[in-house]
């Protein structure tokens, strides 16, 4: 630095950028103009320029408005058609809109219908009819499966925005909002995240209607409710609410209902969203709803008699009612032989306790209760410490948190070195930190093996929710002992009683203890299971006969 | 309010006459009725299941009320008031009894050089979160632990049962008939969970399964009471039993699983803390259901703190006055107060069933 300089004044040149946060919101703004409804105006210039500042045509260059006339009772109507390009089938729209709108014929030519009525004297009479423009265009001039009439702007700009196209004609004060949809969309794949050997290998897909037409197909009953509500002020996201209407317990229906519909928020992107905005508690961290890509899963929920929740650009569904016992469940769990299921579901809950407990329990045996452990063990343990110079704590917590990193880094990077990532840090930054005497190989063992076991936790939210868990148990552990552990763990069996799901308690069907009937944490054979939970409180609790097997008792005769 | 199932009704019985045996009534049976301590928890457990019936047959008149409610029509809002500052007295005293000796346990083994105040702390923070939680959740957690503790007792008596000495029953009878059957009904106090059924009634969601729900309750109770002083008798001889702070965990000690679970003791001590925890939850929440209902006030909350506070004070008097630092003493204050509020609570029922019984006959 120049001498000089340093007693000068040199003004600032970082530039900053900040945008003033607004004080106070105005009574206008409260009463947003979205929400007001506009109705459709005879006038087409009147439509035309109330399009045009809606969509902001002359910045968007997405926004089509085709102009041209329209040919009817050999009178001559000007028209326009809206969409937004890149989400419709121009096919469709030439062979199929514009085409039959515009194409003189004899049709559309003729100045008067007529129609024959054949009275009891065999004598054909024929009548002219008034014309009406508005069902002369729905009934001759349209030939599309999935047309419906708008009466007002917001509900033909919701139609517009899902990849329609509206058709707006002098004269009349209605639009026609007609299904033309054709953007590029994923194919249905396999499930990414929620994997299985045995089983379906089909995964939910951004668009609703792929999402709905795969649960219809599953279900295959005519009691399958599919519901539309759309959430979101500004973004008008649709949502389907999908639940048995002869299963479905009307409370459980009634109250997701009134929680989607009484949702004040502009904007609505993503089910992880709207988990956070439907469920019953936030402070705690802990999921109270499943989000599920897999459709079978899903499927089986309904049929217990639980509401599914798909939302429109979202691959996750949300199941609801959800309890503790359903996060530590997968699907694989129901294509399995229960003897395999249940040694699976066994193992999980092992797993859930190692995520939780493990590391906290290490350090309090270590710190406080060395008397637990056989003696060859302990001075192993303590010999393997001789040259660690951090507390065991700042060694557990330095390892942990190099895990998480890992883990961290391993998720975000491209696929094709992100396994590779996980492979270096996991065997090369451990073995070095051993050998630099940073940690003890014993540790490394106790964070891998509480790693492993966090990643068998099937559902991604909850086992999130015990790692972060895991840090507090640490502290309880490294204070005061299993003293600690044995208060924290209490604390957090009574959070996980305290939880309520959609008016179910978390840990039903445990505590509560609903019922004999049903299924509880362990899976009887897939012929046993006669009974839907009883927690659920569904319409039908008997979900098969006492003796499904009749083949059995057939061949006695 | 939530109201809590059979089961769950049961386990929070089951869980403060555990929690009172383990830390304090084993002892006092084994040093009262020695060699005798066997009949005398026979003799107890029969009269318990006894009064029990009694408490029952005399609730059938009142399906669903708990003992404020009975009080209230009997004597009006001023006797309801007495009564359940009577009950709140009781459980708060003997909370902070039981949990200054599991503390001053902890003390010896784990914490030596830590004041008691902060352990007392840790509990009492622990127990103000519960409370908070609302939705029943102490009574599910209960649920969920208490097959875990009961378990650890269990597997204590077959863990040990290799070291046991069996002369250690003889005499049969203990230092007197007298002491084993006469003074010895004083150790009734263990079951101090008949007193948590006056207010059973009104927390079920079943309340005419109380009659099932009450003698499972007690019955399972002198099961595991007889599996503890058995445990403490036959391993060590009554004269040693007087002098040691916590028996059971003496007991524990000894026991060898293989040559790998050679010390179980910590682990014995993690999942008693847990249970103990439980007990304070249950007694605390009561507490407080009961000051609720005095003040007729809809939440709770804002009493949840000031009462820990008093938990807290309570717990810490023997560190303050040297003198209520004595087993004996503390052992008759919780005696004394268990045989007052329970002669309290039948005298209402009984009072109150003539007024019905009157009532009903002049109607």
């Amino acid at each position: 630095m120049n001498i000089k300089n340093f007693f000068q004044y040199t003004p600032s040149t970082k530039y900053t950028f900040n945008i003033q946060e607004t004080q106070s919101v105005s009574e206008t703004e409260k009463l947003s103009k979205d929400e007001v409804k506009q109705s459709i105006y005879k006038s087409i210039d009147q439509n035309l320029k109330y399009v045009e500042s809606k969509y902001n045509t002359l910045i968007n260059s997405d926004i089509i408005i085709r102009t041209f006339s329209i040919v009817a009772k050999n009178k001559e109507f000007k028209a326009f058609l809206l969409y937004i390009d890149g989400m419709v089938d121009s096919d469709l729209i030439n062979n199929y809109v514009l085409k039959p709108l515009m194409i003189k014929n004899k049709s559309n030519t003729f100045d008067g219908t007529i129609t024959e009525e054949e009275n009891p004297n065999k004598i054909t009479v024929k009548k002219v009819q008034n014309f009406n423009l508005k069902d002369y265009i729905y009934d001759n001039l349209m030939p599309q499966n999935n047309v419906k009439q708008k009466a007002d702007f917001s509900e033909l700009f919701t139609g517009i925005n899902s990849g329609n196209c509206g058709l707006i004609v002098d004269t009349i004060d209605i639009a026609f909002d007609i299904d033309v949809k054709g953007f590029k969309q994923r194919n249905i794949d396999k499930p990414s995240i929620e994997n299985v050997i045995k089983g379906p290998q089909e995964a939910f897909v951004e668009n609703i209607r792929t999402n709905t037409s795969m649960l219809r197909r599953f279900v295959n009953n005519e009691n399958l409710i599919i519901e539309s509500i759309s959430v979101g002020k500004l973004s008008k996201t649709q949502c389907a609410l999908c639940y048995m209407q002869n299963l479905a317990n009307d409370v459980l229906i009634a109250e997701a209902k009134f929680r989607l519909n009484n949702l004040s928020i502009d904007t609505l992107i993503s089910s992880g969203q709207l988990e956070q905005l439907i469920q019953d508690d936030n402070v705690t961290g802990i999921p109270q709803i499943i989000s599920t890509e897999r459709p079978d899963k899903c499927v089986k929920a309904i049929m217990q008699g639980r509401a599914v929740i798909l939302i429109n650009g979202n691959p996750y569904a949300l199941i609801i009612p959800s309890v503790l016992i359903d996060f530590l469940s997968s699907s694989e769990d129901s294509n399995l032989k229960p003897l395999f299921a249940n040694f699976l579901r066994g193992l999980r809950f092992l797993a859930m306790l190692i995520t939780i407990l493990l590391p906290g329990t290490y350090i309090a045996i270590t710190c406080f209760h060395q008397e637990l452990l056989p003696t060859d063990l302990l001075f192993s343990i303590f010999a393997s410490r001789e040259n660690v110079p951090f507390p065991i704590v700042f060694e557990l917590l330095l390892m942990e948190t190099s895990f998480e990193l890992i883990r961290e880094g391993g998720l975000r990077s491209p696929s094709a070195i992100g396994s590779t990532l996980g492979i270096v840090g996991a065997l090369i930054l451990g073995d070095a930190a051993v050998a630099a005497n940073i940690v003890s190989p014993f540790l490394i063992i106790i964070v891998a093996i509480t790693g492993l076991a966090s990643f068998a936790i099937p559902n991604f939210s909850f086992g999130f929710h015990l790692r972060i868990y895991r840090f507090a148990f640490i502290a309880l552990g490294y204070l005061c002992g299993f003293l600690g552990i044995g208060l924290g763990l209490f604390i957090y069996i009574a959070i996980l009683c305290s939880l309520k799901s959609f008016g179910v308690s978390y840990t039903a069907p445990i505590a509560p203890d609903t019922s004999n009937l049903g299924i509880k944490y362990f899976i009887p054979p897939f012929w046993k299971q006669e009974y839907r939970n009883a927690y659920l409180a569904p319409k039908k609790e008997i979900a098969q006969n006492k003796i499904s097997m009749k083949w059995k008792n057939s061949g006695k005769d | 309010m939530e109201k809590i199932n059979n089961k769950e009704a049961i386990s929070l019985v089951v869980a403060l006459c555990t929690n009172v045996t383990i830390l304090l009534s084993s002892q006092v049976i084994i040093n009262d009725c020695s060699s005798g301590s066997l009949i005398n928890s026979c003799l107890i457990s029969l009269i318990a299941i006894a009064l029990t019936l009694v408490i029952c047959s005399l609730y059938r008149k009142f399906i669903g009320l708990n003992i404020l409610d009975i009080s209230e029509y009997l004597g009006g809002k001023t006797l309801k008031t007495i009564i359940g500052i009577i009950f709140i007295i009781y459980f708060l005293f003997t909370s902070s009894i039981l949990l200054y000796r599991l503390i001053n346990c902890l003390k010896i083994i784990y914490y030596p050089i830590t004041n008691i105040v902060y352990t007392v702390l840790l509990f009492i923070i622990a127990v103000g979160i519960i409370c908070n939680l609302g939705n029943n959740a102490f009574s599910k957690a209960n649920y969920i632990i208490l097959p875990l503790s009961l378990l650890t007792i269990i597997l204590a008596f077959i863990g040990n049962a290799e070291n046991f000495d069996y002369e250690n029953v003889f005499p049969i009878f203990g230092n007197s008939i007298n002491h084993t059957f006469i003074t010895g009904i004083s150790n009734l106090f263990t079951f101090g969970g008949i007193n948590y059924l006056f207010f059973l009634p009104s927390k079920l969601k079943n309340p005419n399964k109380f009659l099932r729900i009450s003698v499972l309750s007690i019955v399972i109770s002198s099961i595991v009471l007889l599996f503890i002083v058995t445990t403490i008798l036959f391993m060590f001889n009554a004269n040693l039993v007087e002098g040691q702070l916590f028996p059971f965990y003496s007991a524990v000690r000894y026991i060898e699983f293989g040559t790998f679970f050679q010390r179980l003791d910590s682990a014995f001590l993690l999942i008693r803390i847990i249970s103990f925890i439980s007990f304070l939850s249950i007694t605390s929440n009561l507490c407080l259901n009961i000051f609720k209902e005095i003040i007729n006030t809809s939440d709770e909350k804002p009493i949840i703190y000031p009462f820990m506070l008093l938990l807290f004070s309570c717990t810490l008097l023997p560190e303050t006055i040297k003198a209520l630092d004595s087993f004996h003493l503390q052992n008759n204050i919780f005696k004394f107060l268990f045989f007052i509020t329970f002669a309290l609570g039948m005298l209402i029922l009984i009072f109150a069933k003539f007024k019905k019984n009157r009532k009903e006959s002049s109607l």
